[in-house]
């Protein structure tokens, strides 16, 4: 430490107030189905009854698709913003408060035809017009997923892993595979739209077809999962047939049924 | 270990730590509010001293020291030869430089322990 | 350029602070100039497994916090050369660290000479630990064989995989080492405690050490100095071993299997080793 010219308290000052960084992040995207708050709020209820811990505090997207009517352009496409029918009566600051009741965080609405732009900004949501790539599972009413919402196949290139998924990693394939060359360990969790092959054994979470695809498997080498999931499917370690347990196996759907079997 | 060692009454160590413990605790009761003083009264006196003469933070020294008589604040300040000062009262310069190169500040003051 | 290493685990109580000490120590031993860095500010423990507890003016936060110089505030061990310590603070409280200023502290700990730099972690998973383990370029997970203790050591593995400069910075990963603490072979053996080779099998990375359960450890704690310096101990011994292994001598891993003496033996070994140990 050199000499001090003067009583100098904080030599950290040259560091600049903010910084500007990018970040790529994926969230849930809640669709609304039916054009009422007080409905929207039970479901959510209903959802976190069964599974308490799924949203707590995450951060998620509005889809209003479903009751402003679809959007009559392509997603992620530059063209013009047409401003479309008129949404639904549906006040977004009601949706958003019965979403924040369940534990939600909303954050945003798709919104790529800027029909709810002005409402979004006075409760402080942002407006994605971009989209993003979004797929739907059946929804709870027992609507068929419609064809623009065709589940993500895993076309891309596998998210390969070289490391151990380790207990409070959560690591998301999105729209493609995942292959761990290691275990994943309890606590862990896997996601992926498509397959989920494990070399090594399987003791934390797998969710594979995480966006609806029914053909999407699990594969591992050593299945001891707390849980395992396609398409929503999901089945707990108690429920896994005991021959498998500790085996090389793998899961699937057959119609509605989650099955596991040989590898 | 001996053969016999299970006899004894009890290992040494526990004795050790509890004199450890007595001081520690004793110390921290007395000079809660004392050790975190010190920091920022260093820094309000080298305020001051930097008013008259460069200073450089490593030749600074701030104690509080545990005497028969009480408790005593030291305060050590070397300043740097190179820089020409107004010279201190003699006496004082040259029982200073015969300890160490370089000028020093020195003072002490006794604490009232409450 | 320092080595800096991390002693880290999740959970507490597992002997993060007793491994710092006697690995430091044993660095120090070993001929290198060490430095171990009580990372646990408000609860300052290092210190006194030291043996340095009367001796502390300055810490971690006041250098940080640009009150104090390091070589202010660092303390030199008196039994050990090339030894020193740099205390936490008690009476802070744990915003006072940020990146930044550990940053410099490491950065310049380097300029000084130091060849390794021991950061003690506080438990948990949070900003102390992570500040703990941010600048480490390699890490000793302390683990006791216990499921709870071996799924904590699990996460903090995940944490040095993501949250250190050398993983955010896309570097050669940290390099981690298990070290199992408060071991009972005995009981290992016979079902009753995971085994080393439980532990290795879920957590998959390189074994340093096995430190035995054992006396020796509470007896060193109790005087304020590193078990290690007790090298006829066996806990002690172990230490110097889990060193030199760290700075590169190829030694055999001790404390795996249970001893297996005779009666006489028992009572009439030469050996220094406890003879009721397990």
């Amino acid at each position: 430490m050199g000499p001090m010219q003067a009583y100098e308290p904080d030599p950290t000052s040259e560091t600049p107030a903010l910084q500007l960084g990018g970040m790529v992040s994926t969230f849930t995207v809640v669709k609304i189905e039916r054009a009422d708050p007080a409905a929207v709020g039970v479901a959510l209820q209903e959802m976190l009854a069964r599974t308490p811990d799924l949203f707590e505090d995450a951060p998620v997207a509005l889809d209003l698709s479903g009751i402003d009517g679809p959007t009559d352009r392509s997603v992620g496409e530059g063209d013009g913003l047409r401003v479309a029918a008129r949404p639904s009566g549906v006040s977004l600051g009601d949706l958003v408060r019965a979403l924040r009741a369940g534990g939600l965080l909303p954050v945003a609405v798709c919104d790529p035809s800027n029909r709810r732009r002005a409402e979004a900004r006075a409760l402080g949501l942002a407006s994605l017009r971009g989209g993003g790539r979004r797929a739907h599972r059946g929804s709870e009413t027992g609507e068929p997923a419609t064809e623009d919402l065709s589940p993500v196949s895993a076309a891309g290139k596998a998210l390969t892993l070289r490391h151990p998924v380790r207990g409070g990693q959560v690591v998301y394939a999105e729209g493609t595979d995942a292959v761990v060359l290691g275990p994943v360990n309890p606590g862990g969790e896997v996601i992926a739209d498509g397959h989920i092959h494990i070399y090594g054994p399987l003791r934390g979470r797998a969710l594979a077809g995480a966006h609806g695809d029914l053909e999407a498997r699990v594969f591992c080498q050593r299945l001891e999962a707390e849980l395992v999931s396609i398409a929503g499917v999901y089945l707990q370690a108690e429920q896994l047939p005991a021959p498998y347990r500790g085996q090389p196996a793998q899961v699937f759907l057959d119609g509605e049924t989650l099955v596991v079997g040989d590898l | 270990m001996g053969m016999f060692d299970f006899l004894k009454p009890r290992s040494a160590t526990a004795a050790i730590a509890k004199d450890r413990l007595q001081i520690i605790v004793a110390r921290e009761r007395r000079v809660g509010v004392g050790a975190s003083y010190l920091p920022q009264l260093q820094q309000e006196l080298l305020a001051v001293v930097a008013k008259y003469e460069k200073l450089d933070l490593d030749l600074v020294t701030v104690n509080v020291e545990q005497r028969d008589d009480g408790e005593v604040l030291e305060l050590n300040v070397v300043l740097p030869e190179e820089r020409q000062a107004p010279p201190p009262p003699t006496t004082r310069k040259k029982k200073r430089r015969k300890k160490k190169r370089g000028r020093h500040l020195a003072a002490a003051a006794n604490l009232a322990t409450s | 350029m320092a080595k800096v290493i991390v002693v880290t685990s999740g959970k507490g109580g597992v002997g993060k602070t007793t491994t710092s000490a006697s690995i430091a120590a044993g660095m120090a031993l070993e001929g290198y100039k060490t430095v171990a860095i009580d990372f646990d500010v408000g609860l300052r423990n290092l210190d006194l497994v030291m043996g340095c507890e009367r001796r502390v003016v300055y810490d971690l936060v006041s250098v940080v916090k640009g009150e104090a110089s390091l070589r202010q505030a660092l303390i030199r061990d008196k039994r050990v050369e090339n030894l020193h310590i740099l205390p936490a603070s008690q009476t802070r409280d744990k915003e006072a660290l940020d990146l930044e200023g550990v940053g410099r502290v490491v950065k310049e700990l380097g300029t000084m000479g130091f060849d390794y730099v021991v950061c003690d972690s506080p438990a948990g998973i949070e900003k102390g630990a992570q500040l703990a383990m941010y600048y480490a370029d390699e890490a000793i997970v302390v683990t006791n064989p216990e499921v709870s203790s071996v799924r904590d050591s699990d996460r903090i593995l995940g944490l040095l995989d993501a949250k250190t400069q050398r993983a955010i910075e896309g570097r050669e990963p940290i390099k981690t080492h298990l070290l199992v603490t408060r071991y009972s072979p005995a009981r290992a053996a016979s079902g009753e405690m995971l085994s080393v080779d439980d532990i290795l099998e879920l957590l998959g990375i390189e074994l340093l050490g096995v430190i035995p359960e054992s006396q020796a450890v509470l007896n060193a704690s109790n005087q304020g100095a590193p078990v290690v310096l007790e090298s006829e101990t066996d806990a002690g011994g172990a230490y110097l071993d889990v060193v030199k292994r760290f700075v590169g001598e190829a030694l055999p891993h001790r404390f795996l299997e249970p001893e297996k003496r005779g009666f006489f033996s028992r009572f009439f070994s030469p050996s220094p080793r406890s003879a009721f140990a397990g």
